[in-house]
């Protein structure tokens, strides 16, 4: 990879990655960490993006998801990666914009519920590439996000128009 | 919740593009950013190590300091050999590799650092002690560590005939000295202390918090396992504190004028705010973000004007309540540490916060918006909103209660209110999917039944005996203040009144 494509890959991808971590980590400096490390990554090993197994955006999510779930273990040594117990706790929602109450609620699934929200949500990858990204099946990935959507449903359920929120 | 409405939902939280400035790390990064950019990569020990070593490499080749081509922008002080502003979680700090040559017989003044120092000696003998204990000799190829805020007791040549050259290795906050004297000094008595915010808060642990009586009043936030108490007569000097607790940045605010303690969360849409007083609006402090120039109403949380205008801050959980009660719970909290000269000034504000506490003031200040005649002017109320719905419990009839059951905006809420200490604290009243109702269980209403199912609460919403032993209720967000305070913004708000 040239120099050239390089800072071309990193214009055209660097939002994407960084909206992605900073979803994930709900921080700007973890985002910021984590967008550098993904292109300090790409320009140290080019040869891992190969065009026939997928965009290179859904290559670049796929470190950035990497890395926060390693930020996500380093954070939390205790608490169990676990699927099955993934059914997530209330949370409160607070007040202020509706936008900022559903961060919340994204931010309170598990790691694992997240990320496939994220990616299938708002980056918009298809299954096939959450997939890859996460390293599990198609099929895992399905059940993840129907588990992660009803567990948003049921969060986000006091945001139906007319519902009172709790300070 | 269809799926429609729940996409139409998700769209609604938006992200922040990659900032302007954020460029890939370059591909052969210089050694030092390598090691001290930011994250540390490398145990702290062999970072140091090979720091000590390419300093010697580069010292044995050049007799000038090294050339540091990124620094934070402030010049390099005195004896630096480098300084570099760090990014990431130690954002607002600079790392600084820093040359000490010490003459024989030189004695260095008791001096402190504003960060942690590890050194190595690289000729000679340093004599070196912290704190008044016995001093240590580190001979050439020895290491030395000063813990932050360390009192530098001595520092010197060990040998009357030979002097002493080490590095040693900080982090500090952005452009500080390395060295401040060891007894600050305190401005005279009269001279006006500066009403500024606070930005980079120090805390000094319970046991070092000689400046607080027990009754005296402070804000407390507990998150995971740090404590930390906030005391009303050092936040009056201030207006704003900013701190970071593991989930979220946060705004520690009081407005005097008001009688207000209110702690938001200081990120507001990816962004962290900070804080600064900037004039009084109805009374009330309206003070501005020097991120985006936003002025922000202190007792409603709502910006008024700037770029964010119309955004809320969303409360952060806090208790307002006394030093004795907030030590018990929490035996290790940390306490804010007042500014220099100002520890001595604290018992005066405290006892006028605790007295207007006490016996309202005559009055409304100049300025308020609205009197309400419901209630004195500055009678201290619990404020508590629950969507659309808004009441006051005045401490006067909640010391006679103690406990309230209520529903607040369609939901059953408990106030449970400790009278030795004035500590107001809500829950949403319900357990297990059933609402409860509770009475005090003791004179100071420590502890509370729910008649329901007979559990014993304590007075912050865990169960700790009966059926729902090790429950715990949800907390709701109420902010103790005076009544025009609160009555002047929500014009509509109900009185509690006892039965």
């Amino acid at each position: 990879m040239t120099d050239a494509e390089f800072q071309a890959a990193f214009e055209q991808h660097k939002d994407a990655v960084y909206r992605f971590a900073w979803r994930m980590s709900g921080s700007a400096a973890a985002a910021e960490d984590i967008t550098q490390d993904v292109f300090v990554g790409l320009l140290r090993h080019p040869d891992r993006f190969d065009p026939g197994r997928g965009t290179l955006r859904a290559l670049l999510l796929g470190i950035a998801r990497n890395l926060a779930l390693k930020r996500w273990r380093k954070e939390h040594r205790l608490e169990p990666l676990d699927e099955e117990a993934m059914a997530a706790e209330p949370v409160d929602l607070g007040r202020g914009e509706v936008g900022d109450m559903v961060g919340r609620a994204v931010g309170a699934l598990g790691p694992l519920q997240r990320e496939v929200v994220i990616l299938a949500e708002y980056e918009g990858l298809t299954l096939a590439e959450i997939a890859r990204a996460v390293d599990a099946d198609v099929g895992t990935v399905k059940s993840r996000l129907h588990r992660a959507r009803e567990n948003l449903r049921r969060m986000l359920a006091p945001l139906r128009s007319g519902q009172p929120t709790t300070t | 919740m269809d799926d429609r409405e729940l996409n139409r939902l998700l769209r609604e939280w938006k992200a922040p593009d990659a900032p302007p400035g954020l460029r890939p790390r370059p591909a052969q990064p210089s050694w030092l950013r390598w090691l001290v950019g930011g994250t540390i990569r490398v145990p702290v020990p062999v970072a140091f190590a090979a720091v000590v070593l390419a300093a010697l490499w580069i010292g044995s080749t050049r007799a000038e300091p090294i050339a540091t081509p990124q620094t934070s922008g402030q010049p390099r002080r005195s004896g630096e050999i480098a300084r570099y502003a760090l990014t990431g979680r130690l954002e607002g700090f600079d790392a600084v590799l820093v040359e000490l040559n010490f003459q024989p017989g030189v004695k260095t003044p008791e001096h402190r650092h504003p960060g942690a120092i590890l050194g190595y000696v690289l000729d000679g003998q340093m004599r070196t002690a912290i704190n008044h204990e016995p001093d240590q000799i580190v001979p050439a190829g020895g290491t030395f560590f000063e813990p932050h805020g360390a009192l530098h007791t001595a520092f010197t040549s060990a040998n009357p005939d030979e002097p002493v050259r080490a590095v040693a290795f900080l982090v500090v906050p952005n452009g500080s000295r390395l060295t401040e004297p060891a007894r600050a000094q305190s401005p005279p008595q009269g001279t006006p202390m500066p009403y500024v915010a606070i930005h980079e808060p120090e805390f000094v642990a319970a046991s070092e918090a000689t400046f607080l009586e027990d009754d005296d009043i402070l804000l407390g936030v507990a998150s995971g396992k740090v404590a930390k108490a906030y005391p009303a007569a050092d936040l009056a000097q201030h207006g704003a504190v900013s701190d970071r607790f593991p989930d979220a940045p946060i705004s520690v605010t009081w407005c005097g004028v008001c009688n207000t303690g209110i702690v938001f969360r200081a990120d507001v849409k990816g962004r962290t705010l900070h804080f600064q007083y900037d004039r009084m609006v109805a009374a009330n402090e309206v003070q501005k973000d020097a991120e985006t120039g936003s002025s922000w109403q202190q007792a409603t949380g709502e910006a008024i004007d700037g770029p964010l205008k119309g955004t809320r801050l969303t409360l952060y959980p806090s208790v307002r309540t006394t030093w004795a009660e907030w030590r018990k719970r929490y035996p290790h909290t940390l306490v804010l540490k007042p500014m220099p000269g100002y520890a001595e000034r604290m018992a005066d504000r405290s006892r006028r916060i605790k007295a207007n506490t006490r016996v309202a003031p005559e009055g409304a200040p100049n300025g308020a918006l609205a009197v309400d005649p419901r209630l004195p002017a500055r009678e201290t109320v619990a404020g508590l909103e629950v969507g659309r719905d808004s009441v006051a419990y005045p401490f006067s009839a909640l010391r006679i209660a103690r406990v309230v059951n209520d529903r607040v905006g369609g939901q059953p809420i408990v106030i449970v209110h400790q009278p030795s200490s004035d500590t107001t604290t809500a829950f949403d009243a319900r357990a297990k999917g059933k609402a409860l109702t509770f009475q005090a269980a003791n004179d100071d209403a420590s502890s509370v039944i729910d008649r329901e199912t007979r559990s014993t609460w304590n007075a912050y919403g865990l169960a700790l005996d009966g059926p729902l032993k090790g429950t715990q209720l949800k907390q709701v967000m109420l902010v103790p203040q005076f009544w025009f305070a609160w009555s002047q913004f929500r014009p509509g708000t109900r009185v509690f009144t006892p039965r």
